[in-house]
């Protein structure tokens, strides 16, 4: 039997773990973003050590599970000698800053194929215009390539936030008490899974609801052609939902 | 694994006197257990399992003339599972708690291990201080010895299973002064105590006894005594349906009877070596 006010008890329980949830997704987010630059720029580098360095990692953070990375780095390093009893242990003993390296380490992976998405997508009419008119190739870089490949990668980036949001989960699996850390204890005590999960779920799935709706906010801001539909409705196949 | 005992007069003429709902008993029982404790229930490498358990319910089974098949299910999903009704007995050495009790019912007692805490080597904390045998939460000693633990574990880590009386333990009496990390499996305290990011674990005492003796956790060694009665004393039981009186009446009779003619004791003393009767059973 499903009891209502449990899971309403349950929901009060678990809400304490949303502002976890939201540092773990957004600092993994926004170091995974910055990394997927220079990832792609490799990728995509003459170089070829340069070149399939990137490859070899992004096809091993992306063809793996998430939870085998956070597992490797949690567990895995740990007996490794030199980290163990280096100076990196400060930061190795502590789950937190697992959870964050492999959640960083993973998003960066995916994210680096959609930059470089984007940056193959800027149309050649634009980089020789931006050559015939004289423009230096970091200038170019700064006012042409990279804004036009950002805002093509914006739903793919979209994307990549919510399964963030969700892939937080995962941390409870090293002891990071998150949503999901919390509803894990919650059920252990209380042995009401359903109500405890219906609870964890209605919180995960707000949170993407505002994501999904603030990252589409953002794009139709960056987009004046969406803008200027008759009616003023943005298109709802766009976006990162 | 299917187990079938042949009723043997005896015995169920000896039960039928002290639980008459017998009658009302399915012909079969449905046991979930999760193997993953040794040695209360071990999972072998070919798919059957062993252990306390599994020989005591099997004693158990063969008092109450009944059918019963043991099988493997995730620890998780288990309290569903039973009050879904696919299963008819939850049988994973789970502690008796008020919590649970809200939601399930249990049967006596048929183990009371106790806790007790484990260290690395060279830790420092191997000069808890410790006593000869079991220290009993009730004894008037106790709250003196807890604070001086509490002083010598100022500023550690100390790992416990989420949501277990170890928890609940180590919160009420170390909480204020140490950081309590809460895991989902005991293997996962031990590798953390071993790597460094935790400092002591408190876990039931069969499950240190049994870790310490493994060749991989040669560095861990026990520290403290035994904690038992108080908030230990309630001790495992088997978990039952809420409405299943009649089943949970002839359990309860059957494990009594299973201490009373000594069985308990000497299964007990074969898996774990030493005595797990609860007191209330002895």
């Amino acid at each position: 039997m499903i009891e209502l006010s449990f899971i309403w008890e349950a929901f009060l329980t678990l809400l304490p773990g949303v502002p976890l949830t939201l540092q773990l997704a957004a600092v993994s987010f926004v170091l995974g973003a910055a990394l997927a630059v220079p990832v792609a720029m490799m990728r995509m580098a003459r170089n070829r050590i340069l070149a399939a360095t990137a490859k070899l990692y992004i096809t091993v953070f992306r063809g793996t599970p998430l939870l085998l990375q956070i597992f490797l780095i949690y567990y895995g390093l740990a007996q490794v000698d030199f980290i163990r009893h280096g100076p990196l242990w400060v930061l190795f003993r502590d789950p937190y800053f697992c959870a964050i390296l492999a959640l960083t380490l993973n998003m960066a992976a995916y994210a680096s194929e959609a930059v470089r998405g984007g940056l193959l997508s800027v149309p050649h009419g634009q980089i020789e215009a931006a050559r015939a008119g004289g423009m230096s190739r970091p200038l170019m870089l700064r006012r042409i390539i990279l804004p036009l490949a950002m805002r093509q990668s914006l739903p793919a980036f979209g994307n990549e936030l919510i399964i963030m949001i969700k892939s937080t989960s995962l941390a409870s699996m090293i002891t990071v008490m998150e949503i999901t850390g919390l509803a894990s204890r919650l059920m252990s005590e209380t042995y009401r899974v359903v109500e405890v999960l219906l609870a964890a779920g209605a919180i995960y799935l707000t949170m993407s609801f505002l994501s999904a709706r603030g990252v589409r906010a953002l794009e139709h801001w960056l987009n004046p052609q969406l803008r200027n539909v008759a009616g003023g409705m943005p298109e709802l196949e766009r976006g990162a939902a | 694994m299917r187990l079938t005992f042949v009723p043997r007069t005896l015995a169920l003429a000896a039960l039928l006197a002290a639980a008459p709902a017998l009658a009302e008993l399915p012909a079969t029982l449905r046991i979930a257990t999760d193997a993953e404790s040794p040695p209360y229930s071990i999972a072998k490498p070919d798919g059957s399992v062993e252990g306390y358990e599994i020989d005591l319910i099997k004693v158990a089974c063969e008092k109450m003339a009944v059918e019963c098949i043991v099988e493997v299910s995730d620890f998780s999903g288990m309290i569903p599972a039973l009050n879904a009704g696919k299963f008819d007995v939850i049988m994973a050495s789970m502690s008796i708690t008020d919590k649970r009790r809200e939601v399930i019912e249990f049967s006596v007692p048929y183990g009371g291990t106790g806790n007790t805490m484990a260290a690395l080597k060279g830790s420092g904390l191997e000069d808890l201080p410790t006593t000869d045998g079991k220290l009993s939460l009730l004894d008037p000693q106790t709250p003196a010895m807890l604070a001086t633990m509490a002083e010598m574990l100022k500023g550690k880590v100390i790992g416990v299973e989420a949501a277990s009386v170890s928890a609940d333990f180590a919160k009420t009496n170390f909480g204020a002064v140490a950081e309590v990390r809460e895991y989902q499996k005991s293997d996962e305290i031990t590798l953390d105590l071993l790597a460094g990011r935790v400092d002591v674990m408190v876990n039931g005492r069969s499950y240190i006894f049994n870790a310490i003796q493994q060749p991989q956790n040669a560095e861990m060694m026990l520290v403290g005594p035994v904690f038992d009665e108080g908030m230990f004393g309630l001790g495992t039981g088997l978990g039952l349906r809420k409405q299943d009186t009649e089943l949970k009446a002839a359990l309860d009779a059957a494990l009594t009877a299973t201490a009373a003619e000594g069985i308990m004791k000497a299964l007990s003393e074969k898996w774990f070596g030493f005595d797990v009767t609860p007191a209330s059973l002895r």
